[in-house]
C-alpha cells in the first residue's frame, strides 16, 4: 500500500439556502490520493466536483458554505482543524490548484512575472529578483516562448492556452506535493487541450506531484488516471483503479457516462446521452439519487439508499445492481 | 498616448468655447452692472459715459466678438469692480482654494480608504452596518449645515477655532472638515462596494489558492482593481471642489475663488464672472484628462 498523501473522509460541504434549507453540494465523500498518483474525479456538471476540490483548499465561501462533517487528512493531519495561517502556508506551497477558467483566473492588473514570482516570495521568502529568475525558468518549462519578455506583460495579452500554462507554472513554483486541477482544459480548444494535458503529465512526472484531476470527460480520464472517482449528486457512486473502471464499469451511471464518450479507437455508431438532469442539490430524492434516470431502476431503489460497497478488491460501487444481477 | 492627449486637448478647446459663450450671455441676463456701480442720483450723461468706457454701449454681438478675440489672446478682461486684470485676481486666490480642496480631499481619502477596506473585509458585520448607516447620514447633510454646526460648537462654544477667515492652520481645520464630511461617505461606500465586487472574482480565488492571507489578498490583489471607480469619482469631486467650495468658502469667509465668484455675481462683475467660470471649466476638463491618464497606469487593459 503506497503512502497516503491526502485522505478525505466523509466530507460534507453544504450551502445554506435563502429558504432555510441546505444544498448538499458534497455529501459524505471519501477518497484518498497516494504520493505521485493521479486521481480523476468525474461527473456531470453540478455533481459537486469543484466543491470537493475547493473544500480541500478550504476556499469555500463561508457563509453560505459550511462543513457539516468529515475530515481532510493531509499527511495524517486534518486540514479543517488548522488555523487560517497554517492553511495559508500549505496553499500554493504544498497543495496547489489550477482552475477551469484561465481567462479570469489571473489578475488583470498585475504583470505575469510578478504573479508567478510572488508565490516564491510568499512561501520561500525569496527576494524579488531571484523569484523572477525562477519564474522565467518555470515559464520556459511550461513551454512559453520569450519568457524573459512575457514576465513583463499582462494577462489580457494572452490566449486561454497560454494563460493556462501560466497557471500551471504558478502552481508548480513551490514544487507542491499535490496539485488539484479543476477542469483545466474544459475552456480550451481541442488541440490546445491535448497540449495542456501533455504538459500536465510531463510536469507531474518531473516533479513527482500527486494530481487530483477533475473532469467530466472520460476521454481525458483514460489518458490521465491511475484511480477514478465517479461522483453523482454530491456522492461517490463508483471508485476504483482506472483500468478496472474502464473494463468493468459497475454502476449504471458510469456505464452511461462511458457510453456517451466518443473514443477514437472504437467505432461507435450511436453516442448515448443520459436522459434527464442531475437533481438539484437541495432536493435530493430519498433512496438512490440516480434512480430517476436509471435504466435499471427497481422500485426498491427509490425507497432505500444503496451503500458504497467493495465489489472486487479496490473497486467500490454504490448500487444494488453490482454488475448485472440485482443483489442486496 | 501622446496623440490621445493632444486630441483630447484639442477637443477641450471646443468645450471651453461653449462654456465661454454660455457664461457670456448668462451673466448679461442678470442685469446692468452700471446700475449698481453708480449712485442712484447719477445723471444720464454719467451713466452713458461709464457704459461707453466699459464697452457696454456696443451691440451685444460686437461685444461678444471682442470678448472672443480677447480670449484667443488669453486676455480675460479687467474686473469692473477691482479695476485689475481678472486673471491676476484669480491667480491670487487660486492657491487658497486649492489648499482647501486639497486638504479636504486628503482628509477624506485618509479616512475613507481604511474605512472602506475594513467595511468590505467585514461585510455584514456590526462595524460594516454602522459605517453604512453613518455614511447615509453623512451624505444627506448639506455642507452649509455642517459648517454652521462646526462653527457653533468649535468656535462659539469651545472657542478652539476661529469662526472663519484665512491665515493659520487653525483657520483651515473647519472648512476642510466640512468639505470632507460629504466626501468621506461617498468614497467609503464606493470603495466598499467596488472591493466586495472584486473580492468575488476568480483571480482573488487564485490569490487565496496561492496562500495569501485575506489581508494580503486585499493589498496585493484586490485594492488596485477596486480603485478604478474611486479614481473617477475622486477626480470629478476634485473638480467640483474647486468651484463647489463656493458654499463652504462663504460660510467660513475663506478668501478663495468660490467666494470671489459669489461676490462677482452680486456685483454684476461680468469679466470676472466669465474668467472664473472659464478657468474652473478648464480645471475640470484638465482633471478629467488626468483621470483618464491615471487609468492607463492602474489598468493595463485600457489603452488609448
Ligand atoms: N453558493 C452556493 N449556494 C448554493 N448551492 C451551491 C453554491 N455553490 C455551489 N452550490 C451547489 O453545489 C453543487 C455542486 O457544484 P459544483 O460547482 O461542485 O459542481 P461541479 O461538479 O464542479 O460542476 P461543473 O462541472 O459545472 O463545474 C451544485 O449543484 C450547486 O447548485
Ligand atoms: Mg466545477
Amino acid at each position: 500500500m503506497p503512502e497516503k498523501l491526502l485522505e478525505v473522509k466523509n466530507l460534507k460541504t453544504y450551502f445554506a439556502l435563502e429558504d432555510g434549507g441546505w444544498a448538499k453540494a458534497v455529501d459524505d465523500v471519501s477518497f484518498s490520493v497516494a504520493k505521485g498518483e493521479t486521481l480523476c474525479i468525474v461527473g456531470e456538471s453540478g455533481c459537486g466536483k469543484s466543491m470537493t476540490a475547493l473544500s480541500i483548499m478550504d476556499l469555500i465561501a463561508k457563509p453560505p458554505g459550511k462543513y457539516m462533517g468529515g475530515q481532510i487528512l493531509f499527511h495524517g493531519k486534518d486540514l479543517l482543524t488548522l488555523s487560517e495561517k497554517e492553511k495559508s502556508s500549505i496553499r500554493g506551497n504544498r497543495i496547489a490548484m489550477i482552475f477551469q477558467e484561465p481567462m479570469t483566473a489571473l489578475n488583470p492588473v498585475k504583470k505575469i512575472g510578478i504573479q508567478i514570482a510572488e508565490v516564491l516570495q510568499l512561501h520561500e521568502h525569496m527576494d524579488k529578483r531571484k523569484a523572477m529568475e525562477q519564474a522565467i525558468l518555470m515559464l520556459k518549462k511550461v513551454g512559453i516562448p520569450r519568457a524573459e519578455k512575457i514576465v513583463h506583460e499582462y494577462p489580457h495579452q494572452f490566449s486561454g492556452g497560454m494563460r493556462q500554462r501560466v497557471m500551471i507554472a504558478m502552481a508548480m513554483m513551490c514544487n507542491p506535493e499535490l496539485l488539484i486541477a479543476d477542469e483545466p482544459t474544459t475552456a480550451l480548444d481541442v488541440t490546445i487541450q491535448a497540449q495542456v494535458l501533455d504538459l500536465m503529465r510531463t510536469m507531474k512526472k518531473e516533479f513527482h506531484t500527486a494530481l487530483i484531476f477533475i473532469t467530466h470527460d472520460f476521454g481525458v480520464v483514460s489518458e490521465m488516471a491511475d484511480n477514478v472517482v465517479v461522483m453523482y449528486a454530491g456522492q461517490i457512486i463508483e471508485s476504483g483503479q482506472a483500468d478496472m473502471l474502464f473494463e468493468r464499469p459497475l454502476h449504471p451511471y458510469t456505464r452511461a457516462l462511458l457510453a456517451s464518450v466518443p473514443f477514437i479507437d472504437q467505432d461507435k455508431e450511436v453516442l448515448h446521452s443520459i436522459p434527464g438532469t442531475v437533481p438539484e442539490a437541495s432536493k435530493y430524492p430519498e433512496g438512490c439519487r440516480f434512480a430517476e434516470r436509471c435504466d435499471k431502476c427497481h422500485p426498491e431503489c427509490r425507497k432505500k439508499e444503496p451503500k458504497l460497497q467493495e465489489q472486487e478488491p479496490g473497486h467500490f460501487v454504490k448500487c444494488f445492481w453490482a454488475g448485472d444481477e440485482y443483489c442486496q | 498616448m501622446l496623440n490621445y492627449i493632444l486630441k483630447r486637448l484639442f477637443f477641450s478647446i471646443f468645450v471651453l468655447f461653449g462654456v465661454a459663450t454660455i457664461v457670456f450671455f448668462l451673466v448679461r441676463m442678470t442685469g446692468d452692472p452700471v446700475a449698481i456701480m453708480l449712485s442712484p442720483d447719477a445723471t444720464q450723461e454719467q451713466i452713458d459715459q461709464l457704459r461707453a468706457s466699459l464697452g457696454l454701449d456696443k451691440p451685444l454681438i460686437e461685444q461678444y466678438l471682442i470678448y472672443l478675440g480677447d480670449l484667443i489672446r488669453l486676455d480675460f478682461g479687467r474686473s469692473l469692480r477691482y479695476a485689475d486684470s481678472a486673471f491676476t485676481l484669480i491667480i491670487e486666490r487660486l492657491p487658497k482654494t486649492l489648499m482647501l480642496a486639497g486638504t479636504a480631499m486628503f482628509i477624506s481619502l485618509c479616512v475613507a480608504i481604511p474605512t472602506g477596506i475594513i467595511a468590505a473585509l467585514k461585510k455584514g458585520s456590526i462595524f460594516d452596518q454602522g459605517i453604512m448607516a453613518l455614511s447615509m447620514v453623512g451624505q444627506s447633510m448639506p455642507v452649509f449645515w455642517i459648517g454652521i454646526l462646526l462653527i457653533l460648537f468649535f468656535a462659539v462654544d469651545l472657542g478652539w477655532l476661529p469662526t472663519g477667515g484665512y491665515g493659520t492652520v487653525k483657520h483651515l481645520v473647519m472648512p476642510a472638515f466640512a468639505l470632507a464630511f460629504g466626501l468621506i461617505p461617498l468614497v467609503t461606500r464606493l470603495l466598499r462596494s467596488s472591493l466586495i465586487e472584486v473580492l468575488e472574482t476568480d483571480y482573488i480565488r487564485t490569490a487565496r489558492a496561492k496562500g495569501f492571507m485575506p489581508r494580503a489578498v486585499i493589498f496585493k490583489h484586490a485594492l488596485k482593481n477596486s480603485l478604478l471607480p474611486v479614481i473617477t469619482v475622486v477626480g470629478l469631486q476634485m473638480g467640483a471642489l474647486l468651484g463647489g467650495s463656493v458654499v463652504t468658502e462663504s460660510v467660513f469667509a475663506w478668501p478663495g475663488v468660490g467666494q470671489m465668484l459669489v461676490q462677482a455675481i452680486t456685483n454684476r462683475d461680468f469679466p470676472l464672472v466669465q474668467a472664473i467660470i472659464i478657468m474652473l471649466s478648464a480645471a475640470f476638463v484638465f482633471i478629467n484628462l488626468l483621470v483618464d491618464i491615471i487609468y492607463v497606469f492602474v489598468d493595463p487593459r485600457i489603452q488609448y
